[in-house]
Parts: C-alpha cells; sequence; structure tokens
C-alpha cells in the first residue's frame, strides 16, 4: 500500500554519526548513486517496520543549508521539492551547539523533523548531560538518544518516524525562531509580495523563502527567477537586508548567525548540564604523536606505504587468480565453441574485457578498505592536516595527497579515492592530475626502453620519469586552477573529528559500496570501450594475408618432412640432427606467425591508424612501429611492449633457447633508428599521454564526460608539445 | 621605576658602532648582577666565539672605554659606563614599551628592541619613555582611553598566536562565503578559542571552538582578530 511508504531523509552535520545511523537503519540494503547532475553521493536504503517501509535518503554531511557549497544545495532542494515525510537530523550530542545550527535552519524550513541526538554514550564520557525532553519540547521536535555503531534507539527513533508522519506525535510542532521584532517585520514585508505570486507558495514555506531572500541567497534568488514578479520580491528582500544591516550596524550573515546562535543558546542553557569530564580525551594523547613535528611524517609514510603495498601487493594475489581463472575460462570455450567470429568476440572480446575489468576489483576493494578505516578513525582528517601545506601550494587540498600517491598504483582506484574530498573544485583538480603519477602499468615500458639504451643509468632514467610526472602534474595543478577555477579558492575549515575505533560493519559497508560502484558504474563502459578496441584491433581481416602465410606455413612443413624423412633414413630416429632439425623447424614457424600477426596488425583499423598518424610523431623522432604501440597503449600502457614485440617479430622475453631475438636486442639494432634520445623522447611521451580506458572511463564517472575528453586532448597536446621540444633541443645539443 | 629617574635617563646618542654598543651594554648589564666581569661571560651571553670578543675588547680599550684587569677581569671606565648605562636604558624602554603598551610577546619584543635601541635618537628615546610612564599611571588610574588603547593593542590575528594560547574571537574581517561558513561553525563575536597546535610545517592550525577541533590554514587565521586571554 502507497500510504505505508514512509520517505525520510537523513540530515546532519559530517562526522556526527549520520553514516552510522543510516547504515544501522538499513544494514546491506543500500543503493548509492549520483545526485542527478552533479557528482555528489546519493544513498538511498529500505528497510521494513511495524508493517511501513520506510525509504531512508542520506542527505550530504553539511554544517548548514545556505547554498555554500553544491551539498548544500542538494540536500536543501531535496527537502523541499521531494517532500519528504520526515527528516530525521542527526546530531552529535557531544558537539551540540555547533550541531543545532543546522537544526535552526531545518526549523525555519518548516520540516517535520526527529532528532537522533547521537553517540549520547560519548557526551556522557565528556561530562555532558541533555535533558532530551526539554529539548524536544523547545525545538518543537521529537528527540531520540541513539548509539548508531551499536544499533542503540533506532527502534525508539522509528516509532517517533512513525508517529510524526501519522501526525500522532505529543510533541511535534511547527516553531518559528524569533530574529527579534526588526528583523521579524522585514520578514513579514517579504513574505507578503512573496504571497502574490500563489505558484510559489505552493512550493515553498514562505517564511523560509524570505529569509533566505534577505540573506541574499544566491541559488534562492536563482530559483525565483522562473516565478512573475520576482523582481518586485528581490526588491523587498534587499531592501529589507539594507534596514536589517543598518539597524544592526553589521552584515547581513554576520547578524543572522549571531541570532541562530542566540537561540541555540538558550537551548542550551535550559537543557544541558556540564559535569566535569569522567576520563581524558586520547584524541589528544593520539595528536601529540600523529602529528607531531618530527613524527608526523615518518607516520604518515608508514601509513601510506603499508596502503600501498596492501593494495598493490596484497591484490596481486586475487589478481592472479581473475587472470588464470580467464585464460582457463577462453581456453575451455576456445575448446567447445565451433570457430567463428562470434567465439573470436566472445573470447577475445567479451571474456577479456570482462578480465580487464574485474581484474582492478581487489585493488579497489583493499584501497577502500584502507580508506574506509583512515576515515572513520579519523586520521584522514589528520594527514590532510599534515600536507595540506605542500598541497595547497598545488592549489590541491591536503586530502588530494592520499589519492596522487595511490595514483602511483593504478589511477583508476585512486581517482574513486577522490571521493574523500568534500569540495567538488578540489576533486576535480584531483583527478586531472592524477594521471601525471605514473601508474604500475607504465613501469614496464619504463623497464624496457631504460634498460634497453641507459643500462647503468636505468634506474636514473625511471626515477626522472616519475619526477617529471610530478613536476607536470604541480604546473597543470596551477594552470587548471588559474584557468578554470579562478577565484574559487576555497577555505580549508576542516573539522579534526575524535578518534574513534570504527566497526568492521561500517568498514565492510564502505568496501562494498565502492566495489559495486565500480562494477556497475565503471566496469560496463571499460568492458565497452575493451571490445571496441578489440574489434578495431582484429578487424578488417584479409584474407590474402591469411593465405599468403598458409602458404608458407605449409611450405614448411614440405620442406620439413623432406628433411625429417632425410635424417631419418641417415642417422635414425633418436638422433641428434633430429632434435636439431625440430627445433629450427619450430623457430621457423614461430618467425612465421610473428610475421604474420605483424602484418595482420598493420591490416587492422588500429594499425592504419597507428601508420596513419605517423607523419604527427615524425617530428619526435619516433618510427611507426611506436605510432601503433602508442595507439594500442589507450586499452592499458603496459600493452605498448606486447604490441612492439610483435611488430619487431621479436620475443617478448630474453628467450631461453636464444633462436628468437629479444625485443631488448633488437630495438638496439640501428635499422630502426633508435636513439637514446627518441628513447627518452618516447618515455616522456608514454608518461604524458592518454589516459588509459579504464582511467577515461572513471574519470567520465567521476568528474564528468566533458573532463573526460579535457583530460584526453589535453594531455595529448602536452604529451607531444614537450616532446618536442625535448626531442629538437636533444638534437640541437648533438645527442 | 620611579618618577626622580626619569631626569637621570638622558638616553644619549654615541658615535660608536652598534656592534662595540653592544659589548659596551653587555658590560654594564654583566657588572650589575656579577662582581666581575669576565671575556668567557661576555662571548656566552652575546653568543660570540672568545677570539673575536678579545679582538673587540681590545679596540674598546684602545678607545679608552674599558679597562682590562689583572685575571682577564673587564671593568668600564667613566666614558664606557656612561655609553653603557645609556644603551641599557633605551634597551630597558623600548622593550617595556614593545611587551605593556604594544602587547608584544617578552622574546620578540627584546629581539626588536635590541635592533631598534641602536638607530633612535636621544630625542626619540626620551620621548617614547615620557609616553610609556604617563600611559603606565593613567592605566593604573584606569583611565578609559588607557583602557581602549590596550584592548586595541592587545587585539591581533588569530595567526599570530602560539600553540596553546586561548582567546576570544573579536571580529571576523572579510565578506562572502568564508566569513558565513565560519560564522555557521561557530565563529563569532565573544566565542572562546584555543589554539591546540600547528601542522609540522608551520600551516595549517589546529584550534579548539565550541566543543570541537578545527582546522584553518594560516593564510585564514589571519582574517580572524583576536584578543588573547592572558592566563
Amino acid at each position: 500500500m502507497k500510504s505505508q511508504i514512509i520517505v525520510v531523509g537523513l540530515a546532519g552535520n559530517p562526522n556526527s554519526g549520520k553514516t552510522s545511523i543510516f547504515n544501522a537503519l538499513t544494514g546491506a540494503r543500500q543503493k548509492v548513486a549520483n545526485w542527478s547532475g552533479v557528482t555528489v553521493e546519493k544513498r538511498e536504503g529500505r528497510l521494513k517496520y511495524k508493517g511501513y517501509t520506510f525509504k531512508i535518503v542520506d542527505l550530504p554531511g553539511t554544517y548548514s543549508l545556505s547554498s555554500y557549497s553544491i551539498e548544500e544545495i542538494v540536500a536543501r532542494d531535496f527537502i523541499i521539492s521531494e517532500n519528504p515525510d520526515v527528516i530525521i537530523n542527526v546530531v552529535d550530542a557531544g558537539n551540540l551547539d555547533r550541531n543545532l545550527y543546522l537544526t535552526t535552519q531545518l526549523i525555519d524550513m518548516r520540516t517535520r523533523v526527529v532528532m537522533a541526538l547521537n553517540m549520547y554514550d560519548e557526551a556522557e564520557v565528556k561530562g555532558i548531560r541533555i535533558n532530551t525532553d526539554t529539548l524536544g519540547a523547545l525545538l518543537g521536535m521529537d528527540v531520540v538518544g541513539t548509539i548508531a555503531v551499536k544499533s542503540e534507539g533506532i527502534d525508539k527513533l522509528l516509532d517517533a518516524v512513525i508517529d510524526v508522519s501519522s501526525k500522532q506525535s505529543q510533541v511535534s510542532r511547527h516553531i518559528h525562531i524569533n530574529y527579534g521584532n526588526d528583523i521579524e517585520s522585514e520578514i513579514q514585508k517579504v513574505q507578503k509580495t512573496i504571497r502574490s505570486v500563489e505558484l510559489i507558495q505552493e512550493k515553498y514555506s514562505t517564511r523560509w523563502l524570505a529569509l533566505r531572500l534577505i540573506e541574499g541567497d544566491r541559488d534562492a534568488e536563482l530559483k525565483l527567477k522562473r516565478y512573475r514578479n520576482f523582481e518586485d520580491i528581490l526588491k523587498q528582500a534587499a531592501l529589507s537586508r539594507l534596514i536589517i544591516e543598518k539597524r544592526y550596524n553589521d552584515d547581513i550573515e554576520t547578524i543572522f548567525t549571531d541570532m541562530r546562535y542566540g537561540f541555540i543558546a538558550g537551548a542550551i542553557k535550559e537543557t544541558v548540564k556540564k559535569t566535569a569530564p569522567k576520563r581524558r580525551d586520547f584524541t589528544e594523547k593520539i595528536d601529540k604523536i600523529v602529528t607531531n613535528q618530527f613524527f608526523a611524517f615518518p607516520i604518515l609514510i608508514f601509513f601510506l606505504w603499508m596502503l600501498f603495498e596492501l593494495t598493490f601487493a596484497l591484490g596481486q594475489y586475487p589478481m592472479d587468480l581473475i587472470d588464470k581463472g580467464v585464460i582457463l575460462l577462453s581456453d575451455a570455450l576456445e575448446a567447445t565453441l565451433p570457430d567463428s567470429v562470434l567465439k573470436d568476440l566472445i573470447i577475445n572480446g567479451i571474456i577479456n574485457g570482462l578480465g580487464g575489468v574485474i581484474v582492478f576489483l581487489p585493488n579497489i576493494l583493499i584501497l577502500f578498505m584502507g580508506i574506509s578505516f583512515m576515515e572513520d578513525t579519523g586520521y584522514m582528517a589528520r594527514a590532510a592536516f599534515i600536507m595540506d601545506k605542500i598541497m595547497h601550494k598545488m592549489g590541491l587540498h591536503g586530502k588530494s595527497f592520499i589519492s596522487l600517491v595511490m595514483g602511483f598504483g593504478c589511477n583508476v582506484p585512486a581517482i574513486m579515492a577522490t571521493r574523500s574530498l568534500e569540495n567538488t573544485r578540489d576533486r576535480i583538480l584531483t583527478i586531472l592530475v592524477n594521471p601525471f603519477m605514473s601508474c604500475s602499468a607504465r613501469l614496464p615500458v619504463y623497464i624496457l626502453f631504460a634498460g634497453t639504451f641507459f643500462s647503468s643509468f636505468a634506474g636514473v632514467v625511471i626515477t626522472s620519469l616519475y619526477a617529471v610526472g610530478i613536476i607536470l602534474a604541480f604546473i597543470s595543478a596551477k594552470l587548471f586552477n588559474a584557468v578554470f577555477f579562478k577565484g574559487q579558492s576555497m577555505p580549508f575549515v576542516m573539522e579534526l573529528p575524535p578518534y574513534r575505533l570504527p566497526t568492521l560493519k561500517t568498514t565492510l559497508l564502505h568496501m562494498w559500496d565502492r566495489g559495486s560502484l565500480y562494477l556497475k558504474k565503471v566496469a560496463g563502459i571499460i568492458l565497452v570501450f575493451s571490445i571496441i578496441i578489440w574489434v578495431l584491433s582484429s578487424y578488417p581481416r584479409s584474407s590474402e594475408i591469411e593465405k599468403k602465410y598458409t602458404d608458407q606455413s605449409n611450405e614448411i612443413t614440405k620442406t620439413f618432412i623432406i628433411n625429417k624423412n632425410k635424417i631419418i633414413k641417415a642417422h635414425g630416429p633418436e638422433s641428434k640432427e633430429l632434435t636439431m632439425l625440430n627445433e629450427e623447424n619450430e623457430a621457423l614457424f614461430e618467425k612465421v606467425n610473428i610475421e604474420k600477426r605483424s602484418e595482420e596488425m598493420k591490416y587492422t583499423l588500429i594499425g592504419r591508424f597507428g601508420s596513419a598518424v605517423y607523419p604527427l610523431i615524425k617530428p619526435l623522432g619516433f618510427n611507426w612501429q611506436m605510432g601503433i604501440s602508442l595507439t594500442t597503449g589507450f586499452v592499458a600502457k603496459e600493452i605498448v611492449v606486447s604490441t612492439m614485440s610483435v611488430l619487431y617479430h621479436s620475443a617478448e622475453e630474453e628467450s631461453d633457447n636464444g633462436k628468437q631475438k629479444s625485443l631488448r636486442e633488437v630495438l638496439r639494432n640501428e635499422e630502426y633508428g633508435i636513439t637514446p634520445l627518441i628513447a627518452y623522447t618516447f618515455l616522456l611521451f608514454v608518461l604524458m599521454y592518454v589516459p588509459c580506458i579504464g582511467t577515461v572511463a572513471v574519470i567520465g564517472r567521476e568528474a564528468g564526460w566533458r573532463w573526460a575528453v579535457f583530460s584526453i586532448a589535453y594531455q595529448m597536446i602536452l604529451a607531444w608539445v614537450v616532446c618536442f621540444i625535448f626531442y629538437n633541443a636533444g638534437l640541437l645539443l648533438g645527442f | 621605576m620611579e618618577s626622580s629617574e626619569i631626569i637621570n635617563h638622558t638616553f644619549e646618542d654615541t658615535t660608536l658602532s652598534p656592534n662595540m654598543q653592544d659589548y659596551v651594554e653587555m658590560i654594564e648589564v654583566l657588572s650589575r648582577t656579577k662582581k666581575v666581569v669576565r671575556v668567557k661571560d661576555i662571548a656566552k651571553n652575546l653568543n660570540i666565539k672568545m677570539p673575536s670578543v678579545t679582538s673587540a675588547l681590545q679596540k674598546l680599550e684602545e678607545m679608552g672605554l674599558i679597562i682590562y684587569e689583572r685575571y682577564g677581569y673587564i671593568e668600564l671606565t667613566e666614558k664606557g659606563k656612561k655609553i653603557g648605562v645609556n644603551v641599557y636604558d633605551r634597551h630597558t624602554c623600548l622593550s617595556e614599551l614593545f611587551t605593556t603598551v604594544f602587547k608584544m610577546e617578552k622574546k620578540r619584543a627584546e629581539e626588536v628592541a635590541c635592533r631598534v635601541e641602536h638607530q633612535l635618537t636621544s630625542e626619540a628615546c626620551r620621548q617614547l619613555y615620557k609616553f610609556l610612564e604617563f600611559y603606565k599611571s593613567e592605566k593604573e588610574k584606569n583611565e578609559i582611553w588607557a583602557e581602549r588603547l590596550n584592548n586595541i593593542l592587545e587585539e591581533r590575528p588569530l595567526s599570530e598566536l602560539r600553540q596553546g594560547d586561548s582567546a576570544k574571537i573579536v571580529h571576523i574581517e572579510g565578506s562572502g562565503p568564508f566569513k558565513k561558513r565560519l560564522g555557521e561553525m561557530g565563529f563569532r563575536k565573544g566565542e572562546l578559542l584555543k589554539v591546540l597546535k600547528y601542522a609540522p610545517l608551520k600551516d595549517p592550525l589546529e584550534l579548539r571552538i565550541k566543543e570541537y577541533n578545527l582546522s584553518l590554514r594560516v593564510e585564514e587565521a589571519k582574517e580572524i582578530i583576536v584578543k588573547p586571554l592572558s592566563i
């Protein structure tokens, strides 16, 4: 029955335990999505209780509901437009004063509120005793004490919600926060002009709207422009604002916050008793070590090293298993399915693509378990506190640091990690510079070229590439800041919450959250991309090439059989000569095979594209093989190496039998004309050019597709320009 | 200081180099607290190496400002004593002005006094001294203007507080979202806060306000004007 669904919005300050309440209410029955049009996370969950179905929407954690940030606008729009039956206002009992500020705004909005006075056990330890009945009576709302992590008080909370939504509550009533006669009369004036437009009245509480307009709320002004007479209303609001400012001789924001805090101070005076705390706060003790002048950085480096190791070293085991599984599956299919294009698509396109998708999953799960642990304990805020000075120089936020470090492992989970940044601008900047962190997939390319051309300086060369990446990130961040986010400098008012031990449940839920988000939102895109790239790299196929090499193979087999018979006749079937012939024959086949693959590759769309871009990369000193390799590297950067080995008709690794020349030897071959200068330029290009498919997909999801396209374009242009300058300067200097 | 002493403070100018003034001043200071002044003590207190001190003292002896006695004891001549007293008077006057009137921290006040003492003319010094004495006596009488001056000079940006300092918010400068956000988070006139610590790289800082901890960049803390609470 429809009447039994109760829509509840959860509102509260960051660190008020709102997420814990949400988890306690809904458990794992939650959906994560984005609020439409913005990259702010939206969580929804359902539960059944006493015959009612509750739809719980977790609103972004905010300190206020003015239009200071997107998060606040999102939370506010939900309350206004989606008309929730009840708002649960989660309040940290240990920090009632500041938490009640949001409550005053909820009161202004005339919403029906139930207050969850959370973590009241902690407050009692701090020596804070709150009379919930009096507080409820004063604020006109039910107040329920909860301890979310222990699921205490949750049933009572739901009972209160039912009472309020069915209008049975004894306590719930609409109250007004009295702003004093001067302001109240101005509010009434604005309300009167608003009432002249009926459509507005239907949607908004006139008192709330009047308040917002007097306070000069840009978002409210913008939304008003749809209605007729909006100019009159704005005029009246501006006039009222002026009158109030003049009367109080202060700016309007200060006057209103003062009034609200005045109201709060009154409420607290009547309801809160403070006694001496029962035990000393241990947060201070931990902080003495963790943010200590000398230990802070070693400790941070240790934690990050551990996070990095866990994510990428421990994650390697399940990743290997996934790899093996994919191979087993494709082998099985290879054996059972009849040869067809469909089979090819299934095995090489879909299965491989799927493998490429879930291979990131272990990384993501482990990384987010770690990050969630760091966030929930409160260490994340300290890490940001320690690093902010350096990151701020780049125009980034202290918290960006974690994401950037993770970028050295893989940019995909690293970009997802930017979710812990509250501010959209910080998040987008961090996402955009992340690809400059040399991920582990680029390392094989670095090792190959550095080892081949700079043997004894290989280490220096590789280190220099990492350094160049960091410098480019720095410069790019500054540039983006100046171009896209000019004058949007965000203040670093970051709460340092007390240290708390998170429950296993919260950590696992958080991890699951990210994992499922990745599978649902990113994986599909990567899969589609992978299939497209696979098609491009396998079609069209040429029957001529096929025939040419089948003929060659047949020829080889023919000669082989003749020679074989000769040898058997001369030396017998167990002879040394026969083994040699067998080996020779195998090598010959291998050679023909590679030549075939090489020619096929050149014939495919991607091969043609790679050859077509040759004129573009020629000024950088690159040859056509490099062009094709770079093109295929879009799938994943390590593929550059395997493509090269195909194109250069060589074995990827140093081969044991020595018949096949290794890629290193081939690259050194002078006929290809790769000098150390070209090699380094190529590595620079690999460092900078397009992020891989996975990264593009995740940028598109997290920052929006416009930014993903921008990221590709920016990195391509940057890579070309830097390499062009570097190569030509190198030539001039005689390298 | 007694009022009769005012006449004694002449703050006379000297042609001696600032460097030499420091030596003479130090000898004067040491002679007030110790029976004898040794080269060792001078070196230690001025944080200068012994050989440099010795060569400087030789110059001072040539100028007839000090006498090298037996056992390496040093004494000021009458001429030297006059300069020493003058320089030291300037120093005490200035450092007191900086601490009691300008509400600067003791150590910083001493540092600035050391730098300025050599540059001021005797006239400027005398006038500052008169101002200082007048202000002190007015303050003692709880004159309103002195109170108000005291209040204004006590106010300073939050960024100038040291670790562990408590303060009361006087007002918040600037406007727009930053000010609004701070207001919503409880920063308003009269609210108490305490600087808990600065980050290892000296920026940002952590403070406690309204039962919770918050970090702010130093650059932003400059916008918050506070009045430190004396403990």
